[in-house]
Formats: structure tokens, sequence, C-alpha cells
């Protein structure tokens, strides 16, 4: 169990600034993802923290203990690569051991260990086999059981499940879970894919343009988007742009719409963004007066069985609404019709 | 239309029963037939021929060259000939290694450079490389008086003629040919293994071990085989920067065939020396795939 903390952390190669001034503190013995899109950063501090590469500038800890200048065989992390890096002139035991014959543990006790790791990979009886007699997923289970081999301090993944096939790569998600719930290890996953992040996190890190967008749990991160990167990259969303109002009102295109205040408008007239998320939004004939709403056009409807996609337009805006398939729609392609607004929608600070 | 896709689908002709892929290999097969194997036969045929003493040589079948094998003098420089070669492939390979490793994790703007200067020295022949030794190790001009210069040396010494000189110069010579054989694979090396290596506690130096060295073990015994034949092939170094005592079968060849004028020995010799190198590289090939499989 270990804490992991970034004390403004920079890292430049050259002039090219990779992360700026990067602070986190971590809670230990969860699971947390640094999402991101490709070229954000978050690899680049993933390499930090496991040691493979020196920070320019700022600390990181472990436990409070500065480990910035601790190279990475110093610092007990398990790894595992994108690619999953097995020893290839190495079989399955001896690859999952590498770490204990090192520090010259006795031949009985690696083995021992090794088997012990297969078990909890689920491959109890694959010991002796060479590497290239492995399918991918075995792959990536054998670099498991050999990043958890030496009870690191931290756990990193990059990329696990990226390489996988999708119908692996959803059982993988959840036996990694399991894993980290049993053995209670700080882990800390890097990925690009959003769905990913969210159903396997406690902790999501999302990480643009080299700095911290937002650190939550998924649920604030979907419902709560910090910034308008979070916003866009965590599911999809329209941001209405206007003047959030301290009463409680956010002016938008010449209309008053009533949402909850955001505690940063304090003052009058600071601009903001309303983020609408599809299942929040639901569209009404221009004749039933809806409130809090504003007139669309509907433009495409796509029915996907379990629901029903519309997308609606309101000038330069763009609107994706989820009806639910149950019952006919009452409207068509073409449609004018009301866009509810609930008061609940999120403001974010322009 | 129809016409012209029959004509597309049809398959390629075959000659005679004999398909095309065949066909492909003719070429290079007359080119092995007239410039590798013909001369290997002559010589293989020449080296049971009958010397005519004081003169050339008369067709014959005669086992006399082969048993001059057993001369202390041939086997010493036999057993010579494979250690000297052995060392050189050995040193030069451990001196390759690390150097293609450092150069293939620099940045590509010094990487080129390097490259460029080692292809270099494959453009200067062995004669050039063999004379700048005699200059480098002479009494006269060479590294010594820098020696002198520096208060390590009292007067200036020749380190040539002798072995240490030959070495020297061989491993000059295949030094870019081992660096260049290595480098592919070096550079296509998957970096997350040493990478891997860390994360489970392995320094730099360990790592490179444990783990670089065994993941390229095939590329690191062909880069010792190709070292080995280049040396045994090698005859210019021992003839001009070595005494007699350490001439190698390559020179012994050359001293027979043109110097003593006993041509069916000399094949003799080169068959025997062919033969070597073959069973050297077959045996390799066939140790380096067991040990990948």
């Amino acid at each position: 169990m270990t804490t992991l903390t970034l004390e403004h952390v920079w890292k430049r190669f050259g002039s090219f600034e990779a992360l700026k001034d990067i602070n986190l503190n971590l809670p230990s013995g969860k699971m947390i993802t640094f999402l991101g899109p490709s070229g954000s950063g978050k690899s680049t501090m993933f390499r930090l923290v496991a040691g493979l590469d020196d920070t320019t500038e700022g600390t990181v800890r472990f436990d409070g203990e500065d480990v910035t200048r601790l190279p990475a065989h110093k610092r007990n992390v398990g790894m595992v690569f994108q690619n999953y890096a097995l020893f290839p002139h190495l079989n399955v035991w001896e690859n999952i051991s590498y770490g204990l014959k090192l520090q010259k543990r006795p031949k009985a006790e690696r083995r021992a260990r090794a088997e012990e790791l297969l078990d909890l990979i689920k491959l109890p009886h694959i010991a002796d086999r060479s590497i290239k007699q492995l399918s991918g997923g075995q792959q990536q289970r054998v670099s498991i059981a050999r990043a958890l081999a030496m009870e690191p301090r931290l756990f990193l993944l990059d990329e696990p499940l990226s390489a996988l096939d999708a119908k692996l790569r959803e059982h993988m998600q959840a036996e990694l879970c399991d894993l980290q719930q049993t053995l209670g290890i700080t882990t800390i996953v890097v990925t690009h894919d959003q769905r990913e992040a969210m159903t396997m996190s406690d902790v999501v890190v999302v990480i643009d343009q080299g700095e911290v967008q937002q650190v939550g749990s998924p649920l604030e991160i979907y419902r709560k988007p910090a910034t308008p990167f979070v916003a866009d990259f965590v599911g999809s969303s329209t941001l209405l742009e206007g003047i959030a109002r301290s009463d409680g009102t956010f002016e938008f295109n010449g209309q008053s719409l009533k949402v909850t205040a955001p505690d940063w408008a304090s003052r009058d007239l600071t601009p903001g963004l309303l983020c609408l998320r599809p299942e929040q939004l639901h569209l009404a004939p221009r004749s039933a007066q809806t409130p809090n709403a504003i007139d669309v056009d509907v433009s495409l409807i796509r029915d996907l069985g379990s629901e029903i996609e519309v997308q609606a337009r309101a000038g330069e805006y763009e609107f994706l609404v989820k009806e639910s398939s149950g019952q006919p729609l009452g409207y068509g392609v073409g449609d004018k019709m009301r866009l509810h607004i609930p008061e609940t929608a999120h403001l974010i600070r322009a | 239309m129809t016409v012209q896709d029959t004509t597309i689908l049809r398959p390629i002709p075959r000659f005679r029963g004999v398909d095309h892929k065949t066909l492909i290999l003719i070429p290079p097969g007359i080119m092995l037939l007239v410039f590798f194997l013909c001369p290997f036969l002559i010589m293989g045929a020449v080296s049971f021929y009958y010397r005519v003493p004081d003169g050339f040589y008369e067709p014959d079948f005669v086992l006399a060259n082969y048993a001059a094998f057993f001369d202390p003098v041939f086997l010493t420089a036999l057993a010579r000939s494979l250690t000297l070669c052995a060392v050189i492939s050995v040193v030069c390979v451990s001196l390759a290694m690390p150097f293609t490793y450092l150069v293939s994790r620099m940045r590509r703007g010094i990487q080129v450079p390097i490259v460029i200067l080692l292809l270099c020295i494959l453009t200067l022949s062995e004669v050039i490389l063999g004379f700048s030794w005699t200059i480098l190790l002479s009494r006269t001009a060479g590294v010594s008086n820098v020696l002198v210069w520096l208060g390590i040396l009292d007067r200036p010494v020749s380190y040539y003629p002798s072995r240490i000189a030959i070495m020297i110069a061989m491993l000059h010579f295949c030094f870019p040919f081992a660096v260049l054989t290595i480098y592919p694979p070096i550079s296509r090396f998957d970096r997350s293994l040493p990478e891997a290596a860390a994360t489970l506690g392995a320094g730099p130096i360990r790592a490179f071990f444990t783990v670089v060295i065994p993941a390229l073990r095939g590329t690191i015994i062909s880069a010792l085989v190709l070292v080995f034949v280049f040396a045994l092939g090698a005859y210019l170094f021992p003839q001009m920067l070595g005494r007699p005592a350490d001439w190698t079968l390559s020179v012994l060849i050359t001293d027979q065939a043109i110097y003593k004028s006993n041509i069916p020995f000399a094949a003799a010799m080169s068959v025997f020396l062919c033969l070597i190198c073959f069973a050297l590289i077959v045996g390799v090939g066939k140790l380096t795939k067991k040990s990948e499989g």
C-alpha cells in the first residue's frame, strides 16, 4: 500500500514541455487511471513514476519518501508493458522469477513463488512453456505475474487492454479489477480509452497537453467535468456558451435558462459553458410550451434497437438525445421541437 | 473482355514440366556452379595430384599432400591459426556488442556519422590498413614515440613483427564487419526488455548481461562465426606484421603455392580450410536453431 505524490513535476524534452507543473496526491490501495489522448503526457508521467525517465523538475514521492532521483531498478515497482516485454530466452516460470533470481534466492523458493503467481493469474500448468508458445492473452497474464512477483510498492500497467480483442478485453478488465482488490495494491493504469477508465478505476486522472485537467471518481469526472476538455473527452456532450449568473440563470443566445448556480459564479456576468449529456435531454413538441427549453430542429434519427439516438440542431450547436425505444417517438427528421434543459446540468467555467 | 480475362488467369507456362520458381533459381545456380563449385572441384582434384619435384604437377591420385598434414609444422600452424582467429573473433565481438548497443541508443544525429565512419574503414583495403599499422607500430614513427614523449618509455621501440600486432590490425579490419552484422538486430531490439529488467531490480549493466546478451544470442553467434571465418582467410596481416613463426594457415598456403610452387599441397590445405569453415558454419547454424526452437 503506497501513496503516490507528485509535487511541481515538470518534464521537458528540449524546448517541448511534456509535463507542466503536475501536482497529484493519489490514495493508496486504489485503482488509478491516467486518462488522456495520445501525446497528452500521460505516458511520460507514468514513466516518471516508474523511474524509467528522469524528471526535469519537481519531486516524486512514494509514501512521502522522495524517490525522484532513484532509478527504476531501486524503486520496486511492478510494471506491465504494452507489448508485455517478456524475456524471449527464458521460459514462463523463469520470466516470473527473474527478479528473485537477481536477489539470489534459492531455486525452490523461486519456483514456488512462480507457481503461486501462476495460480493467481489462473494459468497453473504453463510454468515450463516457452514464451513463444503462449497466446497474446496468456503472455499478458504472465507479464502481470512477473510484475507482481517482487511484491512491488506500485503496480503499473501501460495500456494493458489495447492489444486484446474486444471479448478478451472485457474479461481481462474484470479480472484486473478483481486482482487489484484481492491484493489491495496501489495500481496505476495508463489508457486513452475513456470507457476503460470509467469502468475500471476508483480514481481517474485526466491529462491533456501536459497538464492535469481533473482528478476524481469516474462519476465525478462524468457528471461534473472541470474543464471543457474533460467534458468533451469523457463521454459525449454538447457545450453551450453563455453567461452564468450567481442567481442561477444561464444566458444563452438571448434566452435565460434556469440552472444550479456553481460556486464560482459569485459575480454577475461570468462566461460559462453548460455541459449537456445525451441522457439528460429530451425533446418535446413546440406546442407544449416546455419551460427551460430551447428551439431545435431534428436532423437525424438512428434506431439502435436498445435505444434511439436523435440528433437535433440549434444554430451552430448539435445535440445528441437518447430516447428509449419502447414507444414511438412521435416526431421525425425535420420536425421543429423544444429541447428541455434540466436544472441539474453542469456549468463549466469558460 | 472475356478473352483478356482468360489470358490473365492462365497459369504461367511451365517449361518442360519445371515451374517458374525453379526457373528463377537457374541464373544464380549457374553463377555458383561456374564461380564457386568448379574452382572448388578443380582445387579438390589438384589436391590429389602428384607434385613433380623442382617442377609443376601432373594428374595422379596420391594422398601424400594430405599425409603432409601430420607434419608437426603444419599442425602447430593449424592450431595457431585457429587460436588466433578464435581470440580475434571473441575480442572483436565483445568490443562490438557494447559499442553497437550504446550507439543504437544514441540520437539519430550521432548514430549516422558513426556508421558512416565505420563504412569508411571498409573502403580501406587490407594492404592500406596493414601498411598503416606497420607505420603506427614502428620504432621510428610509431606510437611508442608518443609514449616516450609522455615519459612512459625511455626510448622508442618497435611493436612489430609480433602476434599482438597481427591481432590489433585484424581487430581493426574485422570490427566494422562485426558492428554492421549486429547493428540491425540491435537497433530493432525491443527496448522495453531492458526496461522491464530495470523495474524488476536489474541495474543497466546487469540488465545488459542478463537480458540483452541472452536475447541476442543468435546474433552474437553469427557475428562470431563471421569474424572467425574472415580472420581465417586474412593472409596479408600475418605476413606484414608477423614473423614466419606467427604465420597462419592462409599465409602458409600462399607460401606453398607461390614461393614453393607446391600447388597440390596448397590445394590440399585450402580444401581442408574450406571444410573447417563449412563445418563451423553448419554446426553453429544447427546449434542456434536448436537453442531457439
